[in-house]
């Protein structure tokens, strides 16, 4: 399976709030540029060019969109294996997450989070923050070189 | 000890033995017979005794053997003996030769009460170490059963630690599971109305309208109740509290609830107090929320704020001229999700007043309320004394 690189990696379990968070993100003219994957061990894969996705076109998505409570791998996990590995290590990763939890927050910073979106309860707030979130990360920023990155 | 206590008489000579059973009889003791070493052997074996009055001169095994096996057996070692000897001059060696102690001896024919003088010191001695024994016997119960009693206590504990936190990583999972399918009903709906794009019917609309208010009500309780379960998972962290600036703050903080109204304040003096201050000033933001809802149909509401010292606590006081509540659901007002009014009349959840008790449970206090209905509510809460040692998690969390 050919893919061609995404701007936006999603990684969402459940459907229906992929769906809401898509719908929205469609508004923004990014539907073709979002990858969703519904669990830790397939947003590595993705990373990583493996397994699925092994064929798909390479280079790193410019932000990842992750959820913290996924099958398999946790969030966390996916997070914190993305900042020990020395290729994926720049790429933004903005946590996705219903909990406003102080520890959730202050582990997912720790670990290198770049931005946390608490999914809110009214549409209206959520559409506020994800047509934030998909402005600044595929159109503001500039995202990080590709490569092997030292300093 | 109680009832007759045995007393073993060894003798060979029947006669004698009658003698010794004359000069010692006596309810407080029962009275054994042996007319050898083997027989009083088998005695000693059958029964437990005070004292041995021993003839030492036995055909056989002599008196003098018979005590050296006695002495030998660790079941009888500690039971004293008492020798009659005719000779004295000839046994005296032997009788030496034992030492002191638990052996004594008496020159036949023996006077009665030098006899039932030394056996009746012995059976005391033997009743008073039985005593001792059973004093401690029951003392080293009494010690295991509080050990018992200990292992118990500190596992209830530790079982009802386990509970509790289980219980609140259910509230809390419940609480963020809950909210998900909710946050699409609302979202869908959303989406729904804008694919609609004009075409639904008002009736259709005023149902879609109905669903979100009902989506937002479920929302708020769950975020509530989300709060209510953080409130036990939060550390205190306490320092000294002005009241009266605590106070300001929320009085600033719930002005857009007072717009067009009329309330008059008063407010009287407020205590240092030792505690949390996002907690304390929560308490107060849920006293005077009620106190601003529930004066509502006054056209004037008078509220006043003000403080006391009982039995060693600082009282602080939220009174209005609200609406009121009938007392007889005093208790109940503190509980979760607990409402006394109709939710037309006025908005809310009904988990203000549950905060407001858990967080001065926290803190060592406690919350009461009392009113009448149309007369106005008085609700109060309780705070240790600044200084004073607090019985809540105050004592456990560190000061410095």
């Amino acid at each position: 399976m050919t893919d061609s690189l995404s701007c936006i990696l999603f990684v969402e379990d459940d459907p229906s709030d992929a769906r809401l968070v898509l719908d929205v993100l469609a508004k923004l003219d990014l539907a073709d540029q979002v990858r969703l994957v519904s669990d830790g061990v397939d947003a590595l894969d993705y990373l990583y060019s493996r397994g699925h996705f092994r064929n798909r076109t390479p280079g790193n998505p410019k932000v990842v969109l992750l959820d913290l409570k996924l099958p398999r791998l946790s969030g966390l996990d996916v997070l914190k294996q993305i900042r020990d590995d020395p290729v994926l290590r720049l790429v933004p990763v903005v946590v996705l997450s219903s909990s406003r939890q102080e520890a959730d927050v202050r582990n997912a910073y720790f670990l290198g989070a770049n931005s946390y979106i608490v999914k809110a309860i009214s549409y209206r707030d959520s559409c506020a923050s994800l047509t934030a979130f998909g402005e600044f990360w595929t159109r503001v920023n500039e995202p990080p070189p590709v490569g092997s990155q030292t300093h | 000890m109680e009832g007759a206590v045995n007393v073993l008489l060894v003798d060979d000579e029947a006669r004698n033995l009658d003698v010794l059973e004359s000069i010692l009889d006596s309810p407080d003791y029962r009275l054994v017979r042996a007319k050898s070493a083997d027989e009083a052997l088998r005695a000693l074996v059958d029964h437990e005794f005070a004292v041995i009055v021993l003839d030492i001169r036995l055909p056989g095994t002599s008196g003098y053997e018979l005590a050296q096996i006695i002495k030998r057996r660790k079941r009888t070692q500690h039971i004293p003996i008492i020798f009659l000897t005719a000779y004295f001059q000839e046994d005296e060696h032997i009788l030496k030769g034992y030492g002191a102690g638990a052996i004594d001896y008496l020159s036949k024919p023996c006077k009665p009460e030098v006899l039932r003088s030394k056996v009746g010191s012995f059976v005391d001695l033997f009743r008073t170490s039985h005593a001792l024994q059973a004093e401690i016997q029951e003392r080293r119960q009494a010690e295991q059963r509080i050990r018992e009693l200990n292992e118990q206590l500190s596992q209830r504990v530790a079982e009802l630690a386990a509970a509790n936190e289980e219980l609140e990583a259910f509230n809390y999972s419940i609480s963020h599971d809950l909210r998900a399918p909710l946050r699409q009903v609302v979202g869908f709906i959303n989406l729904l109305v804008e694919a609609a794009d004009g075409t639904l019917n008002d009736t259709a609309g005023e149902y879609l309208a109905l669903i979100e208010n009902s989506a937002a009500t479920m929302g708020c309780l769950i975020d509530d109740l989300l709060a209510f379960s953080q409130l036990g998972r939060t550390e205190i962290h306490p320092a000294p509290l002005n009241l009266r600036n605590l106070l300001d703050q929320t009085l600033k903080t719930l002005e857009p609830a007072m717009q067009g109204r009329v309330i008059e304040w008063k407010i009287g003096a407020l205590p240092e107090v030792h505690g949390d201050s996002a907690m304390i000033r929560q308490v107060l933001m849920n006293l005077i929320d009620n106190a601003i809802k529930f004066t509502r149909p006054r056209e004037r509401a008078e509220i006043e704020i003000g403080s006391m010292v009982d039995l060693g606590m600082d009282v602080v006081f939220v009174l209005d001229n609200g609406v009121g509540f009938d007392p007889r659901y005093a208790e109940r007002l503190f509980g979760v999700f607990q409402r006394l009014h109709s939710r037309n009349e006025f908005e809310g959840t009904g988990i203000g007043l549950a905060i407001v008790d858990r967080i001065v449970r926290r803190h060592g206090g406690r919350a009461w309320a009392e009113s009448s209905p149309e007369h106005g509510a008085k609700v109060f809460f309780s705070l240790p004394r600044c200084g004073a040692a607090a019985n809540g998690d105050l004592t456990e969390t560190k000061y410095d």
